[in-house]
């Protein structure tokens, strides 16, 4: 519970930390596409490379790339023993009953290790370098278009920014309930797949309740400081942005093109 | 012999992370056996994750908490069954009610130990009435319960495990006067009546003051004292100093001390005050 860092900010003031959000967010939609368009080995080098590049830059520690993949491994290897498995494909390396490795399949599964690695510790340089509020605020600014066709575009952000909100609170609030069930000798661990799940109704119960009601006393204290829809609002932290950001969006353009080039020149594996 | 020895014991929150921090540093005490001790520091002294480790629900980085001489953190012992000796009541604990009815939520504990249904409702029974949770309402939701009456059920669910240690952190926080002097007179009679062990934690010196045989001080995750009440109001400044508030009495007394009256420093309830006052006034006595 406590190895959760989806979502979670890394505290820092370095440049990546400084950009303005909503280019993060534009910057992380070209990473992913960049990514899924590099199908030669070079454009993954260079992928792999930019998300090294980026990390440093932020002054992250690099142990921190660990922890954030720790969680996905299983998928991960999962996806790779199907994939060298069950590929199909020409050029045999081995045989053994009815399973075929072929030099196509170990090479998709090299190539999907990297994709969903990269795309898991790329995306969460976002959250780690952005806190939940500016996030939601730039998705807001990024969506205001969309206020045209009547989408409730400050209420979805507001949802969001609760919803982020509330993710630590809730953390803890389990925490709690279940040392102090633990306290009264429950048992979380031993059992079949049924008294486990029988086991978990003494933290969901209070959970439950405790979130319900929480969410009600919210409701309560934005209604007395007149909180209504966001028309006409301002905010504390306007977001702003600088020269510094579009020299990064110019940047990243040319890297997606690069990648683009490679993919389409250099030799291809798949 | 101590029935619980806190030897050396450091912990630290987030370890790893920037947002690492020294819960407790070092911390060695001993709780004797029929003691009533009292644990008591501002917010954030550690106070609380001390006694999470009481019982094992956290486990230090170093140092260890010996229980009846063994060590509970040692490979192989059976933390469970720490949990049945040494009874811990959580902040605010009317958070972890969570069954049909005030019976079954007090039986939880009991049926947790594996003890047979006889032994459960007699159990079950004789902590509601240490409670004084009249017997209407143990056929009730716990939700729909006061919060002074659900904080009642939420101790009695402890105090059925008959606990040789009963832990309770802050027991009377958020209640009105008249709750806290309740919750706080009932756990007095328990105590008397079964001769069990009790550590309490709370910020408040007049708590402290007037139910502990003991006291031990946290500053910052540090051991600042640990000595009987006595001892640690005869050093009234020092803890003035880190924050926390004297019983009343005690400031009065001192306050008098400064203008000059020859009064003993380390007076703290009304009934010492009383006599030391009636002594000076020319040996008369209550």
């Amino acid at each position: 519970m406590m190895d959760i860092t989806i979502g979670q900010m890394y505290p820092g003031n370095s440049v990546v930390h400084r950009l303005d959000p909503r280019f993060k967010i534009v910057f992380t939609l070209i990473f992913v596409v960049m990514l899924f368009s590099a199908s030669s080995a070079a454009a993954m080098v260079l992928n792999i490379a930019f998300v090294l590049f980026c990390y440093i830059l932020s002054k992250i520690p690099l142990k921190m790339l660990w922890k954030t993949l720790k969680p996905v491994i299983p998928i991960v290897i999962f996806m790779t023993v199907f994939n060298v498995l069950f590929f199909g494909g020409e050029t045999v390396l081995f045989k053994a009953w009815i399973f075929k490795v072929t030099l196509e399949g170990v090479m998709t599964a090299v190539f999907m290790i990297f994709r969903i690695s990269l795309i898991i510790v790329g995306t969460s340089l976002l959250t780690y370098t952005t806190s939940s509020i500016e996030l939601t605020d730039a998705i807001e600014s990024l969506l205001s278009p969309l206020k045209k066709i009547r989408f409730p575009v400050h209420e979805l952000a507001m949802m969001m920014t609760i919803a982020l909100r509330f993710i630590p609170t809730l953390i803890e609030e389990t925490q709690k309930i279940m040392s102090a069930q633990k306290a009264r000798g429950a048992d979380f661990e031993s059992g079949n797949l049924i008294s486990r799940a029988k086991a978990l109704m003494p933290i969901l119960i209070p959970l439950f309740i405790s979130a319900i009601k929480r969410a009600g006393e919210l409701a309560t204290a934005m209604e007395s400081r007149c909180y209504h829809n966001g028309i006409g609002r301002t905010r504390l932290k306007k977001l702003t942005s600088s020269r510094r950001d579009y020299v990064a969006l110019a940047v990243m353009i040319a890297l997606a093109a690069v990648v683009f080039l490679f993919s389409a020149f250099t030799p291809k594996f798949i | 012999m101590s029935i619980i020895k806190v030897s050396d014991l450091t912990y630290r929150y987030s370890k790893g992370t920037p947002f690492e921090k020294v819960a407790l540093n070092k911390i060695s005490f001993d709780i004797e056996k029929g003691e009533f001790i009292a644990i008591i520091g501002h917010t954030g002294s550690g106070k609380s994750t001390l006694v999470s480790h009481l019982n094992g629900l956290v486990t230090p980085e170093s140092g260890s908490v010996f229980l009846d001489g063994e060590d509970i953190f040692k490979k192989g012992y059976n933390l469970r069954n720490v949990r049945f000796r040494v009874g811990l009541v959580f902040q605010y604990p009317e958070y972890q009610l969570f069954e049909e009815t005030v019976y079954k939520d007090i039986a939880f504990g009991p049926k947790n130990m594996g003890l047979s249904e006889d032994e459960i409702k007699e159990r079950v029974l004789s902590a509601a009435k240490a409670l004084e949770i009249r017997p209407e309402l143990l056929n009730k939701s716990p939700f729909e319960l006061s919060g002074g009456q659900k904080r009642r059920v939420a101790i009695a669910g402890v105090i059925a495990m008959r606990p040789e240690v009963l832990v309770l952190d802050e027991p009377a926080a958020g209640l009105d006067p008249a709750g806290r002097d309740r919750v706080m007179r009932l756990i007095t009679e328990y105590r008397n009546k079964t001769g069990s062990t009790v550590v309490i934690v709370s910020h408040s010196m007049e708590t402290a003051a007037r139910y502990a045989d003991k006291i031990v001080v946290l500053n910052d995750g540090e051991l600042f004292m640990c000595g009987t009440p006595d001892e640690v109001f005869s050093r009234a400044e020092e803890i003035e100093k880190i924050g926390l508030d004297l019983p009343p009495v005690t400031k009065l007394i001192h306050s008098l001390i400064k203008e000059g009256y020859d009064l003993p420093d380390n007076i703290y309830t009304a009934q010492k005050a009383a006599e030391a006052l009636l002594t000076l006034k020319g040996g008369m006595t209550l």
